[in-house]
């Protein structure tokens, strides 16, 4: 009984380590591909005068404090005004957003704003309802706290250019990353998802992903696909799998940079992460079947995707792979090669305790031209168990949703004007 | 450093962020797998010496301390090792009681209390969670499964191992960038040459501590201060030469277009 016990959580052990060290090896690949291979140019390099009508959709629930902010960012847009529509989606809004939206789209005639007074909320249902208002076949994603330069309508739109794409994503950087360690810290990783993680899965041809903001996509294909899922919290991820299990492309504009506010609390980042997990999850329970049976996909691109979709599986894995060798440890049974215990730090820390490795997020913060923000690498390691516990509390929820059949209830990430708005008021 | 390279989109014109990398070729690999190895070997050649001090500063240590040792050898690999059976405090059944109560209490406290910043606190709960749960296997079991000369003879492998894979690890990060031949063996060198001194001073304190409080930190002291601190310095070390070769890019106008 003893030993089988042992025998158990030492296969588990094994199993872990093999599973970081995948992922290593996967974000290794990439960075050198980033760093050293060949870069798939966008499609803003190419000349073209003629271009599409758009619509924006702008979801937005109690974002008075940044709603001003993002029409004014949209409105100075240097797309053609004739060809632009907003949309912005007010989800059930309890302060000023009605008001304000209502407001500019007195100013603005473009911008046509939809009210969700009483059906059901999240970010699913606002764009389901806006794209039935929506009249371009091209529409564009912003959420609220984003603030989109001048050029960013047009070089996402570029994309479309490729009858093969059904949707574009773009670079998201932080704007409020000074404001204390820990936005450095989500900067950092940002900087290593984007421009190391997503480009060189562009530039392989792999499995970009359309991250639900500073993104686009072809309304009649999402309509097709059955609009957004509105059962899962990373509608994101789950129309990225559904659109290439239909054949479509997806592409990514490393160059479209959109400023974001990160969270600026613990509590805050622990929401949003929590939800990712939780939607990321539930996209990998629906989807991961199907991608590994699609005629459409090659080997890689199912590997690459399967991967991704794993992805917020990982650190619940990682948490038990620490729970086991303890186990292990009071009986005296570490696997005999003490070293796998190394690796099995030295990888999963390096490879997915931050989302990005310390190598990735190194290659990319050079790309970017930092200099002093490279001393604070090693700070990774302060993110590593507050990441793995929010990835891992997302996911017991997403499990406790689908064995109760519950679905999913919508968090939005509070930002920081909002708390000081709450702190003023208050 | 030389870049003449410039691998953007045209050569003559400062490529944007998003179009930039890095003139790494053959050349790369072709340096760090002979600084790989000639590190490797010279791990290979003082890894007795290393830990043989490793074993007699701890054992003298630990005379010093008033803990009894009684070293003995013990063939591993290319190298005879000296773990040491050393005398480890009894844990009696009322002192289990109150870890495992102020572990739940400090556990309990923290998800309550949350003016620490988050990473701190789950930090601190999971040194908590291995203590306590190290004082439960003992109040159920009686003993954990690593005696004294078991624990000494898992924490000499495993820094003998951790010497060995540090320079294969460091590899895989130096291949990705294009630096000289010599920062290349003094960055791979250097992480292992820093590794030595540290498992020297951490394993001295373990057995000091171990002999003081007994086994209810055996776990948490190698799974916390074990083989991940050993990962730290890598890092630091990177970055720091990250942050060299990046004021050196910077340099680069051409590369960089900062004009």
């Amino acid at each position: 009984m003893g030993l089988g016990i042992v025998l158990v959580l030492q296969t588990w052990t094994w199993i872990v380590v093999a599973i970081m060290v995948v992922y290593a090896i996967r974000h290794w690949i990439f960075t050198l591909n980033r760093l050293t291979g060949w870069q798939r140019p966008y499609y803003q390099d190419l000349l073209d005068s003629d271009l599409p009508p758009v619509s924006i959709i702008v979801p937005m629930r109690n974002e008075d404090t940044v709603a001003a902010a993002i029409f004014d960012a949209l409105v100075a847009s240097n797309y053609p005004k004739d060809l632009i529509e907003i949309i912005p989606v007010d989800d059930q809004s309890q302060d000023d957003t009605t008001t304000i939206a209502y407001a500019y789209s007195q100013r603005y005639p473009f911008i046509k704003p939809i009210y969700n007074l009483q059906g059901e909320r999240g970010k699913s249902n606002a764009l389901n309802r806006a794209l039935a208002h929506a009249s371009n076949e091209i529409v564009l994603v912003f959420d609220a706290d984003y603030t989109p330069g001048k050029d960013l309508v047009r070089e996402l739109v570029m994309a479309f250019i490729d009858p093969e794409v059904g949707a574009v994503m773009g670079r998201v950087v932080p704007r409020n990353s000074s404001t204390s360690f820990m936005t450095r810290l989500l900067a950092l990783e940002r900087s290593g998802g984007y421009q190391v993680d997503q480009q060189a899965r562009y530039n392989l041809d792999l499995f970009p992903q359309y991250g639900g903001t500073v993104g686009g996509f072809r309304r009649s294909v999402v309509i097709a696909l059955g609009g957004f899922s509105v059962e899962t919290l990373a509608e994101d991820t789950d129309l990225s799998a559904r659109l290439f299990l239909n054949g479509w492309r997806i592409s990514y504009a490393n160059r479209a940079e959109c400023y974001e506010e990160v969270p600026e609390t613990w509590d805050a980042r622990f929401t949003q992460l929590r939800r990712w997990a939780h939607g990321h999850n539930r996209a990998f329970a629906v989807n991961i079947l199907p991608l590994l049976r699609s005629s459409k996909l090659s080997p890689v691109q199912k590997l690459d995707a399967a991967l991704l979709l794993f992805i917020y599986c990982v650190p619940p894995i990682l948490l038990s792979g620490i729970a086991t060798n303890a186990l292990l440890f009071f009986m005296g049974a570490i696997p005999f090669f003490p070293g796998i215990l190394f690796a099995f730090f030295v990888v999963s820390y390096n490879a997915m305790g931050n989302f990005a490795p310390v190598f990735e997020v190194g290659a990319a913060e050079v790309l970017d031209g930092g200099r002093e923000r490279l001393y604070l690498l090693p700070s990774l390691f302060y993110l590593f168990l507050f990441n793995s516990w929010a990835v891992t509390s997302g996911a017991i929820d997403a499990f406790g949703d689908f064995v109760k059949a519950r679905r999913a209830q919508w968090d939005v990430t509070r930002h920081a004007r909002q708390k000081q708005k709450d702190a003023a008021s208050a | 450093m030389s870049f003449r390279l410039n691998r953007g989109i045209h050569h003559d014109i400062a490529p944007h962020r998003s179009y930039r990398n890095l003139p790494i070729g053959a050349k790369a690999i072709l340096t760090t797998i002979p600084a790989v190895v000639i590190v490797e070997l010279l791990v290979v050649l003082c890894a007795q010496w290393c830990l043989n001090a490793m074993s007699n500063v701890a054992f003298f240590a630990s005379r010093y301390e008033g803990v009894p040792a009684r070293p003995f050898a013990d063939p591993f690999l290319f190298v005879t090792l000296h773990p040491m059976t050393f005398d480890i405090r009894h844990s009696d059944w009322l002192e289990l009681l109150v870890v495992m109560l102020v572990c739940a209490i400090i556990i309990v406290g923290l998800s309550v209390w949350r003016e620490i910043a988050a990473p701190v606190r789950f930090f601190i709960n999971l040194n908590a969670l291995l203590i306590g749960g190290a004082a439960i296997f003992l109040f159920l079991a009686g003993h954990l499964g690593y005696d004294s000369a078991a624990f000494s003879q898992l924490m000499l492998r495993t820094a003998l191992l951790t010497w060995l894979v540090i320079p294969v690890f460091v590899g895989f990060f130096a291949v990705l960038f294009p630096f000289s031949i010599m920062e290349r063996i003094g960055f791979i060198l250097l992480t292992v040459a820093w590794d030595v001194p540290l498992s020297i001073v951490r394993y001295t304190c373990f057995i000091a501590i171990l002999g003081k409080t007994g086994p209810i930190a055996m776990t948490d002291l190698y799974f916390i201060f074990g083989p991940l601190l050993d990962v730290v310095p890598v890092v630091c070390f990177l970055s720091i030469l990250l942050v060299r070769f990046a004021r050196a890019l910077q340099s680069q106008r051409v590369l960089w277009g900062s004009e």
